[in-house]
């Protein structure tokens, strides 16, 4: 999926992708000469970056040569052993309270890699969490359910024509999934709204969430309201950020939007103020 | 596709992953509290007082020393002490419920020529260029000092300013000269040099002290302090009670071996009779002051005092108030024979809590009264100036006096030491937030909870104390050092810190008031950080780099090591040899100056308070204390130089990326950059390029790529651990003057400052000039991408009680720890530190745009206070080179 108002763009790809900080650059050049593909050119006193040949690059060779620190890359393979070696650091401080989630892009993607972890840190006893999309084949859901503690999963919107134009895919699995999810998963199942004005705040959209929550017997709903800390990273993967034109919500529509979950019977958290 | 150890060390942070940008204002820090009308007043004069030197004390000092030519030398000393105590002037405040100080003037200190007698001189004076020609003065040429403040910097109008810090009226300027040369010679300094030079390897000696590779001599710039006093005698016996000890032990130990004894009692009556007598002096003033005044509460505020004083000068205390007050006594007259940094209070709320404890079970002290006597004798604590060189009091202390009061810990038995007077010292520390004393919480998993989170609250105001230390990791250290002297677990627990950040062994002592027996803590050793101060790692590993020579003054500093360095084992081996040889050469004449001390002007006052001196009737330079296991090395820069080695290592020899001529040669174009002399800002993110920037490019992004320790990376922290198990296990090879192996040390108080501001730029991009990382354990500021667990790991990669003092200092930004769930989280986040075996953490809570904006004005931030290396100090007093260091420190925004 690919939604507009996405706040980490490098997460989009499955590759990790060249980011680019203007502001480090001193156009030395280095980076254009190293580059076996010819993505970079500098023109006019600026560098552009032809981002369909780079992302078939295996070496990255631009990123050695520069040494000012204005290229690198917006992600890196890990090894499992490693990664949890990361997880468990500070273990000792959340102790009871704390655990892993883990986010994305859609991490259900990389289904081995993350059914390993899941279940490494389920046995050894760390509580464990996942945010997902939701568009993916169900069978992905199914191999790491027995390892999770808690899913958050999105509905952006119960139009499946407008969730298609704003994301690049219909909500058809999606909702297919959330279904069997909400009877099949034992643990905690948090459906999550990413709110954005002119898109999905309508009375009409918030009501079919209701509805959806009433048939699968759910009580919670938490609200992420838009917000466009991303921008400087679209500018870095010297992308568009569509998302920019919508406004971020104000107080007064979340509050009417909590009171509507209220009144039916469903405890509505904004942002991050939930007891979870 | 790339693996992520290419990448994991970044140098880019134009993002921020931690957690929320911080908003646009600065960010305040919580929980303002205001102090008593009374304390705040005194701590206003203070504020506005500046460091004033006289010369009373050296001027009798030395009439009285000069008439006994020819007596024994502890006796004359012991006269001479008697008759400059007789002789100062006393000097009451308004308002004062503590009486008595350092000397007349509220900021008041004075030089003690017999240490030595040159500094303090002008620099045109002969005796100043004799020191400077042997290298003592290197350290002070590099050193700034604070310019705002009560130090006086400059001379203005009458007041001529001495030693860089101190105001001394013009009148008197003669006094003191005339005073200071009558010590040429004889001096502790001059004595000592005079036999230093007779060691073998002299010269390699004094060349390293030109190089700054070692910070200071101690036997002679502050031979004692980094200790816990003992208050036990005063208060269980009363002064006279002390002396009557004393008589019946000179009965017994006249003409019977050890003969020294003899002179030792006769020594410590002699000099208790000069503080009595500057005791009376006291309450004579306090009287006089009195007839003078005309508000009534004041007079008989005065008329208190001098009651007080009178009964002091001879009895055993009979309330909190009076043991205040003579804890308090006996802490100026130790401060006064020597010139003394470091001297801790130690665990005061447990010494003094039985007197509490009895006066308000009776009714006749309240919390309210309690909290102003505290508020009160925090002011004087403050107060107290150390007179010592500029290298030393600026470079090495900033200013500082460490008057350091534990709270916490554990009791005799076992159980948690923590009590109510403890939170009432807690209380009053963040109403009246004074640096001294500054606190330190003796962490234990039995004290409890609320107790824990009081300290919390305290450390959240942004004073910096108490600082968090784990009582295991002390006593582990304390058995294993002090085992072998017979220490037992009961007696480990008594311990407190001792200076800034000493482990310092302590003895539980038996007070008995009103038919109840208590056990007290106090310390039980001399001085427990002398010896081998501040070896420079870096500067060290740059003459291994040079072979031998020290490429700023271009001066051959050690033999030439002549090895190709051809692998990194063989910069390792030569890196080893060089810092042997420091060690070596450095405790030779560290062991003769302090002898020399221990000959000249032993303690008195000291050793009469130090359990056993009184049983044995040996001063402490003579063993006469329970433990004496207390020479050591210490260092500075350790960080900077794992870093360095990781950066050689990994680029030079497992990649081969670059060559080390390649190395050298950029680290010698300080990698295209200005150094930090010409720019006069000392830290790495200001620093300006140069024209050839871009040739050094290259090898200065491979040298900030190499793994940093602070990132939970094993390639730099197994360097790390090998070099401390190396370190510690090295120090044993050598013997101090008391006949005991040395320990290693981690202490760098402030001097990775004027160390790293004579210091070329390091193998890990550390450019020439700036200051090296602080603490022992603390990353290089931005150089720990992985937040503070990460750090966590890494500095507890090695048992912290293998050697004294591990260090970790963090700047944390007052959002994170911000409301009663901050409050919890930022405990949870020090205990995980401590459980893991971290010895020490401290913590500054500011916004560095503040502290930004305070280098600009100072004059809006007097009162603003930050913690740098152990200790806590106003930020207007700490030089330039400290503040840009501060500036930089990481800065956490979000835990985990
Ligand atoms: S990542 Fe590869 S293709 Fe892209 S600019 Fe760098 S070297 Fe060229
Ligand atoms: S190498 Fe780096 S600094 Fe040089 S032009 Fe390329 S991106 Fe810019």
């Amino acid at each position: 999926m690919n939604c507009f108002w996405c706040c980490n763009p490098e997460g989009i790809s499955p590759k990790p992708a060249l980011m680019y900080s203007v502001s480090k650059c001193i156009l030395c050049g280095e980076c254009a000469g190293k580059c076996e593909h010819h993505a970079i050119n500098i023109e006019d006193g600026k560098l552009n970056i032809s981002r369909s040949f780079c992302l078939s690059c295996e070496q990255q060779n631009c990123i050695d040569e520069c040494y000012s620190g204005a290229l690198r890359l917006s992600g890196y393979e890990i090894s499992l052993p490693k990664l949890y070696g990361i997880i468990r650091r500070d273990r000792q401080y959340w102790g009871s309270e704390g655990g892993l989630t883990l986010t994305g892009g859609e991490p259900l993607l990389q289904l081995d890699f993350v059914k390993s972890l899941l279940q490494k840190c389920h046995e050894d006893y760390i509580h464990t969490a996942i945010e997902t999309c939701g568009n993916i084949p169900w069978n992905n859901f199914q191999e790491v359910i027995p390892y999770l503690d808690w899913i958050f999963f999105d509905l952006k919107n119960s139009d499946s024509n407008l969730h298609l134009k704003a994301t690049s895919a219909d909500n058809k699995l999606i909702l297919e999934n959330a279904k069997r999810l909400s009877t099949e998963f034992p643990g905690r199942l948090i459906f999550r709204i990413p709110l954005i004005p002119g898109f999905n705040d309508s009375e009409e959209n918030i009501n079919s969430v209701i509805s959806f929550l009433k048939d699968t017997g759910r009580k919670e709903i938490n609200i992420l309201p838009l917000h466009h800390l991303g921008r400087e990273k679209y500018q870095m993967l010297q992308k568009s950020y569509t998302g920019g034109s919508h406004p971020v919500p104000v107080k007064e529509s979340l509050e009417t939007i909590r009171k509507m979950f209220n009144a039916s019977g469903v405890d509505c958290y904004i942002g991050s103020e939930t007891p979870f | 596709m790339r693996k992520d150890q290419d990448i994991s060390v970044q140098t880019d942070d134009s993002l921020n992953y931690y957690g929320p940008i911080p908003g646009e204002g600065i960010a305040e820090r919580e929980l303002k509290k205001a102090p008593t009308p009374r304390a705040g007043k005194a701590r206003q004069t203070y504020l506005e007082a500046k460091s004033s030197a006289s010369v009373e004390f050296p001027y009798w000092y030395t009439r009285r020393w000069e008439e006994l030519e020819g007596e024994v030398p502890v006796i004359r000393r012991a006269e001479a002490l008697k008759t400059a105590f007789s002789h100062l002037t006393p000097g009451i405040m308004p308002g004062e419920l503590l009486a008595m100080r350092k000397a007349g003037y509220l900021r008041g200190s004075f030089p003690l020529p017999w240490l030595s007698e040159a500094f303090f001189l002008s620099k045109e004076d002969d005796l100043y260029k004799e020191a400077q020609k042997a290298g003592k003065a290197s350290a002070d040429e590099v050193t700034t000092m604070g310019q705002g403040g009560g130090n006086v910097t400059k001379s203005i109008g009458n007041v001529i300013s001495i030693a860089g810090k101190f105001g001394l009226r013009k009148e008197e300027m003669p006094i003191l000269i005339k005073t200071a040369k009558r010590w040429f010679n004889k001096s502790v300094d001059d004595v000592g040099h005079k036999y230093e030079q007779l060691i073998p390897g002299y010269q390699t000696k004094e060349e390293i002290m030109r190089a700054v590779i070692c910070m200071f001599d101690s036997g002679y710039t502050l031979p004692q302090g980094r200790e816990v006093i003992n208050y036990y005698y005063p208060l269980q016996f009363g002064i006279e009670g002390i002396k009557n000890i004393c008589r019946e032990n000179q009965d017994k130990s006249a003409g019977q071996p050890p003969m020294d004894r003899l002179y030792f009692y006769r020594a410590v009556i002699i000099m208790l009779e000069g503080l009595q007598k500057w005791i009376m002096n006291y309450a004579v003033e306090a009287r006089f002051m009195a007839s003078l005044e005309e508000n009534e509460t004041q007079k008989s505020e005065y008329l208190e005092i001098a009651e007080r004083l009178d009964w002091l000068a001879v009895n055993r205390p009979r309330s909190f108030h009076d043991a205040l007050q003579l804890t308090w006594i006996f802490h100026v007259a130790v401060l006064n024979e020597d010139a003394i940094s470091g001297l801790s209070p130690g665990r005061l709320g447990q010494v003094l809590y039985p007197y509490w404890k009895e006066d308000i079970d009776k009714g006749v002290l309240s919390k309210e009264r309690t909290i102003e006597l505290l508020e009160c004798m925090r002011v004087k604590f403050t107060e107290i100036d150390c007179f010592a060189s500029m290298g030393v009091v600026g470079g090495v202390l900033s200013g500082n006096t460490f008057n350091n009061l534990c709270i916490g810990g554990l009791d005799k038995d076992g159980n948690s030491a923590a009590n109510e007077l403890e939170e009432l010292i807690l209380e009053s520390a963040m109403s009246c937030d004074t640096p001294q004393p500054t606190l330190s919480l003796l962490f234990d998993e039995k004290l409890p909870e609320e107790f824990l989170l009081k300290g919390v609250e305290c450390t959240k105001i942004g004073t910096g104390y108490p600082a968090w230390i784990s009582n295991r990791v002390a006593m582990e250290f304390l058995l294993n050092n002090y085992g072998k002297e017979g220490m037992q677990t009961e007696e480990a627990r008594a311990w407190a810190i001792g200076g800034c950040l000493e482990t310092s062994p302590g003895s539980w002592m038996p007070l008995d008031l009103n038919g109840k027996r208590h056990y007290i803590p106090g310390g039980s050793a001399p001085a427990t950080s002398v010896g081998v101060h501040f070896i420079s790692l870096p500067k060290v590993l740059e003459a291994v780099l040079f072979n031998g020579i020290d490429k700023r003054t271009g001066r051959r500093v050690y033999p030439a090591h002549d090895s190709p360095l051809e692998s990194y084992e063989e910069i390792w081996t030569a890196f080893k040899q060089y810092f042997s040889l420091t060690v070596e050469v450095l405790t030779l004449a560290n062991n003769i100056q302090h002898d020399i001390w221990g000959k000249v002007t032993p303690s008195i006052v000291n050793s009469m308070l130090k359990p056993d001196c009184l049983d044995s009737g040996m001063d402490i330079s003579h063993k006469g204390s329970r433990y004496n296991r207390t020479f050591n090395v210490e260092i500075c820069g350790g960080v900077n130089l794992v870093n360095s080695l990781a950066s050689v290592k990994k680029n030079v020899f497992d990649e081969k990326k670059i060559s080390l001529k390649e190395l050298r040669a950029a680290v010698e174009a300080n990698f295209g950059y200005l150094s930090a002399l010409e720019t006069g800002s000392y830290s790495l993110t200001e620093q300006v390029k140069t024209g050839t920037f871009k040739d050094w490019m290259k090898i200065h992004k491979l040298c900030l790529d190499a793994p940093k320790y602070g990132n939970d990376d094993p390639y730099a922290d197994n360097i790390f651990r090998d070099w401390q198990i190396w370190f510690s296990k090295m120090c044993e090879n050598y013997r101090s003057l008391y006949d005991e192996p040395l320990y290693s040390c981690q202490i760098s108080v402030s001097t990775h400052a004027p160390m790293g501001a004579v210091t070329l730029a390091t193998p890990d991009g550390r450019l020439c000039g700036t200051t090296f990382a602080d603490g022992s354990v603390s990353a290089y500021p931005g150089s720990d991408k992985n937040g503070p667990y990460a750090l966590f790991n890494s500095a507890t990669c090695y048992n912290h009680a293998s050697s004294q003092n591990s260090q970790l200092n963090m700047k944390i930004h007052p959002s994170v720890v911000k409301g009663r769930e901050g409050s919890r989280k930022f405990l949870e986040m020090i205990k995980a530190y401590l459980r893991r075996g971290g010895f020490h953490a401290q913590f500054n809570i500011v916004d560095s745009r503040m502290l930004k904006d305070a280098q600009k004005n100072p004059e809006k931030y007097r009162g603003l206070m930050v913690r740098v290396a152990g200790f806590t100090q106003y930020w207007v007093e700490l030089g330039k080179q400290i503040q840009d260091e501060v500036i930089a420190r990481t800065e956490y925004e979000q835990f985990g």
